[in-house]
């Protein structure tokens, strides 16, 4: 087997695939990446055996069919170093022969066959939505999981699809992060098996691969698997088993009061205030007041801050304490020019950010006497 | 005005039994010393309704002569002594001669009584002090006495009894007493027509023990004897694994009688020092015997207090007794330890050199205790042996003192027999114990004193009697210029410009993080972050009581807990700073201790458990590599924490070689 191959793309691809190579498996194989070529497609492949990943390579010129095991983190190397625009591989039995320029590289390659298969996008029965969207929507949830907890489903986050809505959430148990947006469903879709969560890995695996266009991306839920298509790539996870908690009855729906922050400022005020806390010692208070709203953390053995922001708030003085952490996390994934709404009932009750497309973002207070 | 009368008997017997018995439990005490004063060899309790109905007991015993059963409910009369010189040698449990005609004064009381010879028994019944005529009836050997209606008579004290469940706990407890001081005895309880316990006879105190208190319990227990003067202790001290929140589990009897006593108490608290957590108690059951002059127990209405002649010897006795015991055991939380650090190689043989040295000078330190009690009990009084000290301390330097205690080591092993060697040690003994105690316990005085006299160093050190003299915490040296490194990446083995301190990193840390918490959570100012969904745990079903029932405490510590069905418990908010700790099996740990109180703890106790617990899993581990300025900043806390020379289980963290005692080990003193 035979191809010559615009070095870029090729690097580009595998570097996708790399992703989710695992850098430390007792199977060894999994460490590399195979590289298939048939006569419509040349497709690299990698997996950890939880996360898999086709991913189709452009601009390869070719005759032949096979397929050859690449060992990932060497080739990546080799396309990284060569300069020039293409480069050709020649695999044989054993051996994988790469060549560029003036250099040649023969490394000893794994026997093709062993390699675990990863499923391919045949679904009939499937979801779309834009890919930028989708891309976004994963980007303002994926920060909220909790992949170290021991209830697994909040490593993960729960897609909750209708006809025409598709719905994500995340939650560490400390706070929530919901987003939603239109969708469109293809043939048949399955409504009962509409909610899948996925493993935080595999999302940030898919908001990577996906492009930054309104290209439509195709979910697919099976029982225990979900398959995104998205262009070229194809990416398959194992759902995350355990049952998501039922978020939506966390959400307050009623609020005391309400303030509209500018997050540019917003989010440098709390990065200021977040400075003084320790390990032990998280708390900053949020003093909302009349015009004002002030930040104010102290932490034992570190020092205090006061932080001072003019905000247009009306209503009864209020303070809840917040881990700064958890509303710069919201702040970060939020375009700085942009504004978001504050709702708040005490000092003990949920908070809720929320924006005028729609996400929500609940943070749970912390308390220091009870 | 009122005139004076001399009351009659009647409200004497009255006011007499509000002395003696308070409840129905004061009851069966008198009524079993009685039975065993009879030398019964088989006494049967049976207890109606906690003892308000019915209290029952049956001996086979001496019984009494029909002639003397009248004086037997009069008050002061008694067959266990004749004159006032009697008292002060009481062989029996009882001699006050109170008992029964205090109970029969408030009580329908019935006694049948027969001697072994005798052809009948005689019964004679008290109705709240009016008497029958005693009756010839047919009975088995021996005296039954039943007991109906106590307080009949005194309906105040009656309306003061507690529920029976109460009442019948600590009737239990008269009787367990009373069983383990008499394993030979055969005893029955029964309560409301139920056994409760029926024990065997038995010529092994660990079998009856076994069946009050549970194999697990026994398990523990170490066997302990020791004898000097006349004076013999024996019985059973726990390992210090096992402990109790309180001293109810300390059995004290002298000859036969339970009683109480805060020195003894405090020896055994001495004596397991640094053995265990703080706010723990040992465990022990400890039967003290000697001659009857040696001891004054008419100073008690119900005898449960004892004025010792010398109770200072008995104390010493007590400490030294365990201490012994405890240093030729390997208790694993400190010589298990070296040892395994003596079999690894080369350095290993040094090593053990070293360890035997060390631990034959504990050893040593145990043996004079010993042989110190041993030297009072042939009636040395204190004062001279204040003098003796002095005057050794003024005569002895160091290198004399040294030279003296290899001498005496030689004869520790046998020191009990050998007074006359040991005296010559001990009198360097007393020395240390006498004079250092105090200065040793805090930091700063120990290096002052080092100051004072270099070369009495080592003997400072060492002084500190039993494991903690090898093994002790305060480092004189000051942090900045501290030169440490890790081994094992378990121990930091430190240069404290006077010798080398080796620190167990984790049981630091663990104290550290300790005492960085606590204060935290005494002054309430613990961060707790309210969980938007709460975590469901699902535990056993009393688990799940515990941890509801003590959601007050648990909040103090910033753990939100709230029911959710028989056997899940929600969480719903957690402290800030166990952040990375597993939630589910930090519960089932927190269940686990609350279950294993007996009683409800005070929230004080909990709250410095679950503190324990806490920083224990929080701190660093053994066989954690540290980085240079970890160790630093380790060595640095080192000194701010209040108590750095054990961790929270009470394992020292450090062991201390000073120059003094390299150069003995190296033969440089010559």
């Amino acid at each position: 087997m035979k191809l010559d191959c615009h070095r870029p793309s090729l690097l580009a691809a595998l570097q996708v695939v790399s992703g989710v190579v695992p850098s430390r498996t007792p199977k060894e194989i999994l460490r590399n990446v195979k590289l298939q070529v048939s006569p419509t497609a040349t497709v690299l492949i990698g997996t950890d055996q939880e996360v898999g990943i086709r991913q189709e390579v452009s601009s390869v010129e070719t005759d032949s069919t096979g397929q050859v095991l690449l060992p990932a983190s060497r080739v990546i190397s080799i396309l990284r170093e060569l300069q020039d625009d293409r480069v050709t591989l020649e695999a044989t039995d054993r051996s994988l022969v790469l060549k560029g320029g003036q250099s040649q590289f023969k490394l000893s390659t794994e026997d093709p066959a062993e390699f675990p298969a990863v499923a391919a996008f045949e679904d009939e029965n499937y979801f779309s939505l834009p890919a930028n969207t989708f891309r976004e929507m994963i980007r303002r949830t994926v920060f909220a999981t909790d992949v170290e907890s021991t209830r697994y489903a909040l490593g993960g986050i729960l897609l909750e699809f209708t006809p025409e809505k598709a719905t994500l959430a995340a939650t560490d148990s400390r706070r929530l992060a919901v987003v939603y947006s239109a969708c469109v469903s293809v043939g048949d879709v399955n409504l009962d098996s509409a909610s899948p969560v996925i493993p935080s890995k595999a999302m940030q695996l898919i908001e990577r691969s996906l492009p930054d266009s309104d290209d439509p991306a195709f979910i697919a839920i099976h029982s225990n698997d979900v398959l995104v298509k998205c262009g070229g790539a194809t990416i398959y996870s194992r759902l995350v088993e355990g049952r998501f908690p039922r978020y939506a009855e966390v959400i307050p729906s009623e609020s005391k009061a309400s303030v509209e922050l500018v997050v540019s400022q917003f989010y440098a005020a709390v990065r200021q205030a977040q400075i003084v806390t320790s390990e032990e010692s998280r708390g900053v208070n949020f003093e909302f007041s009349t015009g004002k709203l002030t930040l104010a953390s102290q932490a034992a053995d570190v020092g205090e801050s006061n932080v001072e922001l003019p905000i247009p708030y009306e209503g009864e003085a209020i303070t809840i304490t917040f881990d700064p952490k958890y509303v710069a996390d919201f702040l970060r994934i939020i375009d700085a020019g942009s504004s978001v709404r504050l709702n708040l009932i005490d000092a003990e009750s949920p908070a809720v950010f929320s924006t005028e497309d729609g996400y929500r973002y609940v943070v749970m207070p912390l308390s220091r006497d009870q | 005005m009122s005139r004076i009368q001399q009351l009659d008997q009647s409200i004497i017997n009255k006011i007499a039994a509000g002395e003696v018995i308070e409840r129905p439990a004061n009851v069966v005490k008198e009524l079993l010393e009685n039975s065993v004063d009879a030398l019964s060899t088989r006494i049967d309790v049976d207890i109606l309704e906690g003892g308000a109905d019915l209290i029952r007991i049956s001996d086979n015993g001496e019984g009494i002569h029909p002639d003397d059963i009248h004086l037997a409910v009069s008050s002061h009369a008694t067959s266990k002594i004749v004159t006032a010189e009697d008292l002060f040698h009481i062989q029996t449990m009882g001699f006050r001669g109170e008992a029964l005609a205090s109970i029969s004064e408030v009580s329908n009381f019935r006694i049948r009584t027969r001697q072994h010879d005798a052809l009948a028994g005689t019964e004679m019944t008290v109705d709240c002090g009016k008497r029958s005529e005693p009756q010839p009836v047919g009975c088995p050997p021996g005296t039954t006495i039943e007991i109906r209606n106590l307080f009949a008579s005194t309906p105040v004290r009656r309306k003061f009894m507690r529920t029976k469940g109460t009442e019948f706990g600590h009737i239990s407890e008269q009787f367990t007493r009373v069983a383990l001081a008499n394993p030979r005895l055969h005893m029955t309880l029964r309560h409301n027509n139920k056994t409760v316990f029926d024990l065997p006879p038995t010529d092994r105190l660990i079998d009856r023990l076994e069946l009050f208190f549970g194999t697990s319990l026994t398990e523990q227990l170490i066997f302990v004897e020791s004898e000097a003067s006349d004076v013999r202790i024996s019985g059973y001290v726990a390992h210090p694994h096992t402990s109790k929140s309180s001293r109810k589990s300390q059995h004290l009897f002298l000859n036969g009688r339970w009683f109480q006593d805060r020195s003894i108490q405090h020896a055994l608290t001495e004596a397991y020092r640094g053995l265990l957590m703080i706010g723990r108690q040992p465990i022990a059951f400890l039967f003290i015997d000697m001659p009857p002059s040696f001891f004054d127990v008419n100073v008690h209405p119900t005898k449960i207090e004892v004025r010792f002649v010398d109770g200072q010897h008995l104390y010493r006795q007590t400490l030294a007794l365990i201490r012994t015991k405890f240093l030729s055991m390997d208790l694993d939380s400190d010589f298990k330890l070296k040892q395994e650090k003596a079999n690894s190689g080369e350095t290993g043989s040094q090593q053990k050199e070293l360890q035997v040295e060390l631990s034959a000078w504990a050893e040593k330190q145990a043996g004079a205790a010993t042989a110190n009690s041993g030297y009072l009990g042939e009636s040395a009084p204190l004062t001279t042996w204040s003098v003796h000290n002095e005057a050794s301390r003024n005569g002895g330097d160091g290198s004399s003192a040294a030279t003296r205690l290899s001498a005496a080591a030689g004869v520790a092993p046998s020191i009990p027999e050998t007074h006359e060697a040991a005296n010559e040690f001990f009198s360097q003994r007393e020395d240390e114990t006498g004079a250092t105690p105090v200065k040793v316990d805090e930091s700063g005085s120990a290096s002052e004193e080092a100051a004072d006299a270099p070369e009495q160093g080592a003997v400072l050190e060492a002084t500190t009697p039993g494991p903690a003299a090898v093994l002790r915490g305060p480092v004189t040296g000051s942090v900045s210029d501290v030169r440490a490194m890790q081994i094992l990446d378990c121990y930091l083995v430190v240069d404290t410009g006077d010798g080398l301190t080796i620190i167990d990193q984790h049981a630091l840390h663990e104290r550290i993080m300790y005492e960085y918490l606590r204060p935290r959570v005494l002054n309430k100012s613990v961060e707790s972050q309210r969980l938007l969904i709460p975590e469901t745990l699902e535990l056993s079903t009393k688990e799940a009581a515990l941890l509801v029932e003590h959601a007050d405490l648990l909040s103090q510590i910033g753990i939100g807990v709230e029911e959710f069905g028989a056997n899940t418990v929600l969480v719903n908010a957690w402290p800030v700073m166990l952040r990375r700790a597993n939630v589910a099996e930090l519960m089932r740990d927190v269940a686990e201790q609350f279950e294993s109180h007996e009683r409800k703890p005070t929230r004080r106790d909990l709250i410095d458990e679950l503190l324990q617990m806490m920083s224990c899993k929080a701190a660093i581990k053994a066989g954690q590599r540290l980085a240079p300025e970890e160790i630093d900043s380790l060595l640095v806390q080192r000194h701010l924490v209040d108590d750095a020379h054990h961790c929270v289980h009470g394992r020292p963290t450090a062991l201390i070689l000073n120059q003094h005692e390299l150069d003995r080990q190296f033969g440089r003193l010559g």
